[in-house]
């Protein structure tokens, strides 16, 4: 399949193609399966975003997509939980820490795991490992805790993990916009295979604000 | 030239075994290999100190290139291209935008460099042989003859020349972004999963960007004053507003390797970058210019961002 019939379905479905054109594609396209099917699939995207039949079409697409995805071999899936690592905090009776931690994810930034290190001349064989979140990166002051003040603890500061930022820069409204130029950037700007060998591997260090 | 590119020339000249001739028929052949093979690979991503692993799926059917990169750590993002399109996948934001390919431009570059044209900017040379993610490599070496560009080491597969590793590096020869492959697999042909898609589509929210439409010169009366050697405007466009942002005027500059964009924002709405900033390879500089606000960024030294920004010349209404 051709770019050039791919671009026309895709002006076809836009309504931007004259009518001449239109009826030279349709023809076409009824006798290509081939065509039928990138033109079925570029329709479902353009009605879902449209907002048109959304509720009718969602149905076939989940269907689609289950179908596709049983034919296919192991792909990496998407994580129900939003961020594994966070899920120990459950575990370690924290809930207090909660919504601290809930602010550092919108704000897209790491959260941080204290270890504690107890005394252990005075309360031997207790490890305490809690996390808290931090609004801001990498270190957080190593806070004396009410739960084990009595036990005099070591404190080490671990950044859980943290997304690539912009140096100088602690706005992520403009650390978006930065994003957002840089992805149109790249698509214009990937010709010779140097840089443009993989033009989005930046992408994954994108925040989620964009 | 720094210490570190010093050394890397002089290593060139001891250790190379090919002709001029033959480091650019290596180069274009990397080109045609990106383009034209089918391969399956895992690669990592280091940039200061961070490190990222993608897979990368890319498959041509009929001439029709199919691409699908896929985090592997942190959020699951992912980025579908073919011919058509370009859909950028963020399951941590629950969205997905796609963008339209530009009418009339493929897959393809929006140029291709014959590396031969840029022997005013860079040095090209071998600089020996290494073996990355099992295979055997060339090693080649892009040097630049000012401060305006990064350089390049290239790591290029013996049998296919494809780029298995390669280092982005600054004037003191420091890398500033690498990319290695550690596995790769090369195919005959790959089935459809360079197009495949997510489970629970419906839960997101989906965004589409119309497609750009280059500008003629009448386009655009902004100018530069003086850009470092070599850079020259290639593309200009102009996003129309969609809801909620302003126009911005698009302008890409490149020398033939190194490319930069300039952004110019009718008016500055809500928090605009002023001054300098870096993430990695990438550097950006911001400034204010007769009302408007221009953004400046691009896989080039910080010096280059800021020599642009600063001698931009504003359109004549």
């Amino acid at each position: 399949m051709t770019d050039n019939i791919k671009q026309q379905i895709s002006a076809l479905i836009d309504g931007e193609l004259s009518s001449a054109e239109n009826n030279t594609l349709l023809n076409s396209l009824k006798d290509n399966p081939e065509l039928k099917a990138t033109w079925g699939r570029y329709h479902l995207i353009s009605d879902a975003l449209r907002g048109e039949q959304i509720q009718v079409e969602v149905f076939n697409i989940a269907e689609r997509v289950r179908a596709r995805i049983d034919d296919e071999p192991a792909i990496i899936s998407i994580p129900k939980s939003r961020d594994v690592t966070h899920s120990s905090e459950k575990d370690n009776g924290v809930h207090w820490l909660k919504p601290a931690v809930g602010v550092a994810l919108a704000a897209s930034v790491a959260g941080a795991v204290i270890m504690v290190m107890p005394d252990f001349s005075t309360n031997p064989g207790q490890i305490q490992p809690m996390q808290v979140a931090d609004s801001n990166t990498t270190t957080v002051a190593p806070q004396p805790m009410q739960l084990v003040a009595s036990i005099s603890p070591v404190t080490r500061t671990y950044s859980q993990s943290s997304g690539t930022r912009w140096k100088n820069l602690a706005q992520p409204e403009i650390e978006s916009k930065l994003n957002r130029y840089l992805v149109d950037h790249n698509e214009l700007a990937s010709p010779s295979g140097m840089t443009g060998v993989l033009p989005y591997a930046s992408f994954v260090s994108y925040d989620s604000n964009q | 030239m720094a210490a570190g590119l010093f050394f890397l020339a002089q290593a060139s000249s001891s250790l190379a075994d090919g002709s001029d001739t033959e480091v650019h028929d290596w180069l274009k052949r990397m080109v045609e290999s990106v383009h034209t093979l089918n391969y399956d690979g895992t690669f990592v991503y280091l940039h200061d100190n961070h490190m990222e692993t993608m897979r990368v799926i890319h498959a041509v059917h009929d001439n029709d290139e199919h691409e699908r990169l896929i985090s592997l750590n942190g959020a699951a993002r992912q980025v579908i291209r073919d011919n058509a399109s370009v859909t950028c996948v963020t399951p941590d934001s629950k969205s997905i935008s796609i963008g339209k390919r530009m009418l009339g431009q493929g897959f393809r570059a929006v140029f291709s460099a014959d590396t031969r044209e840029l022997a005013d900017f860079y040095e090209f040379s071998m600089i020996g042989e290494s073996r990355v993610a099992d295979r055997k490599t060339k090693v080649f070496a892009i040097i630049p003859k000012d401060n305006y560009r990064y350089g390049y080491r290239i790591y290029l597969d013996v049998e296919n020349a494809l780029p298995l590793k390669t280092d982005m590096l600054d004037s003191e020869g420091v890398a500033v972004s690498q990319i290695m492959f550690t596995s790769l697999r090369i195919e005959n042909s790959i089935a459809s999963e360079s197009e495949s898609y997510l489970d629970g589509k419906e839960n997101y929210r989906w965004n589409q960007e119309k497609p750009n439409s280059p500008l003629g010169e009448s386009g655009s009366s902004w100018t530069f004053r003086q850009l470092p050697n070599g850079f020259k405007k290639i593309y200009h466009t102009k996003k129309s507003s969609s809801k909620g942002r302003e126009d911005v005027d698009h302008l890409v500059l490149s020398d033939g390797l190194a490319t930069l964009s300039v952004y110019i924002e009718d008016r500055s709405l809500g928090n605009v970058l002023t001054g300098a900033s870096r993430m990695g390879a990438v550097n950006a500089f911001g400034i204010q210019l007769s009302g408007h606000h221009v953004t400046v960024v691009g896989e080039v030294p910080a010096l280059t961002v800021e020599s642009v920004a600063n001698s931009l010349l504003p359109a004549q209404q």
